[in-house]
């Protein structure tokens, strides 16, 4: 008799993972490579071509670029939310793992945390087009 | 006492009836999984012996008029927060966030695509937690296809008719 237990084969879960570590690998040497403040080919925000304000988005290949080269400091002046989440996030994989570890429920996410996340880059898409912010 | 072909191609079993029903509740057996029943020679889809039949569909759902089709659906995946759910809902707020750039693709595709599966899922298997979180998903990405689409709109009438204007 087997004593383990069948296991369920999730072909799709692989391919998208690796599509999103494969996608992510390239996009992160073009970023690395060329700086979009220089280049012309990156998505351009419709936002800041439209109004010439800043949504919460804008900045963040700039930053993404500048982070990448290790210049923390120039990251944090083109998008400080980006910034700031990129370790939140890396936080969020270590718990996500440790609770798959214990046999927890990994995918259970506080809602307060995603609803105020949702809040701060409201906030924060506000305040840094205010001309106090500067 | 029952022997199975589980997902992974291999042989379980022989197990118990009680056993068995543990398995479809946990997805690790459906309708579709090889049973070999004790005395029987012949490999059967697990939906097409009734006394498992019966295991799979709820007992509230066993005097429905059309046992088949219910038999053919996908057995519930486990139970706890559905993945798809919270990955809708992240690229929710993700697509709201960057629907000014390249119309909020892929955030707002993909946020769309995660949170409707996530409903179909979470509806199929009701013990599943983060119905609220996909609609949230599924409202946040249309918000964000809205916004984009506004943009995109306000940008190509008004802004680039000025230029021309301005230009000639």
């Amino acid at each position: 008799m087997t004593t383990s237990q069948p296991i369920r084969a999730r072909p799709a879960r692989t391919f998208g993972l690796m599509v999103l570590i494969l996608g992510g690998g390239v996009g992160a040497w073009l970023l690395f490579r060329f700086d979009p403040a220089a280049h012309g080919f990156y998505p351009v925000c419709f936002f800041h071509q439209a109004t010439g304000l800043q949504c919460p988005g804008c900045g963040s290949l700039r930053a993404m670029h500048q982070l990448l080269n290790g210049h923390w400091a120039a990251a944090w002046r083109f998008n400080p939310l980006l910034v700031t989440a990129l370790p939140l996030c890396g936080l969020m994989v270590i718990r996500f793992a440790v609770l798959k570890a214990n046999g927890r429920d990994a995918w259970h996410i506080p809602r307060l945390w995603l609803w105020s996340s949702l809040v701060i880059v409201v906030v924060f898409g506000i305040t840094r087009n205010l001309p106090l912010v500067h | 006492m029952y022997k199975i072909i589980g997902a992974d191609g291999k042989e379980y079993g022989p197990i118990a009836a009680e056993q068995l029903r543990q398995w479809i509740i946990e997805g690790r057996a459906n309708a579709q999984t090889r049973v070999l029943a004790e005395g029987a020679t012949e490999w059967k889809a697990l939906g097409e012996i009734p006394e498992l039949a019966a295991m799979i569909a709820p007992p509230s759902f066993s005097a429905m008029p059309a046992p088949g089709p219910i038999s053919i659906q996908p057995v519930a995946g486990p139970t706890g927060t559905n993945p798809l759910a919270v990955t809708g809902m992240v690229l929710g707020i993700v697509s709201v966030m960057f629907s000014c750039c390249c119309w909020g693709v892929p955030w707002n595709i993909a946020g769309i695509i995660c949170s409707a599966i996530a409903l179909s899922q979470i509806k199929s298997n009701p013990n599943q937690q983060g119905r609220e979180m996909a609609i949230a998903g599924l409202i946040l990405s249309i918000l964000g296809i809205a916004l984009a689409v506004a943009l995109g709109v306000l940008l190509s009438t008004g802004e680039i008719l000025h230029r021309f204007q301005r230009n000639f």
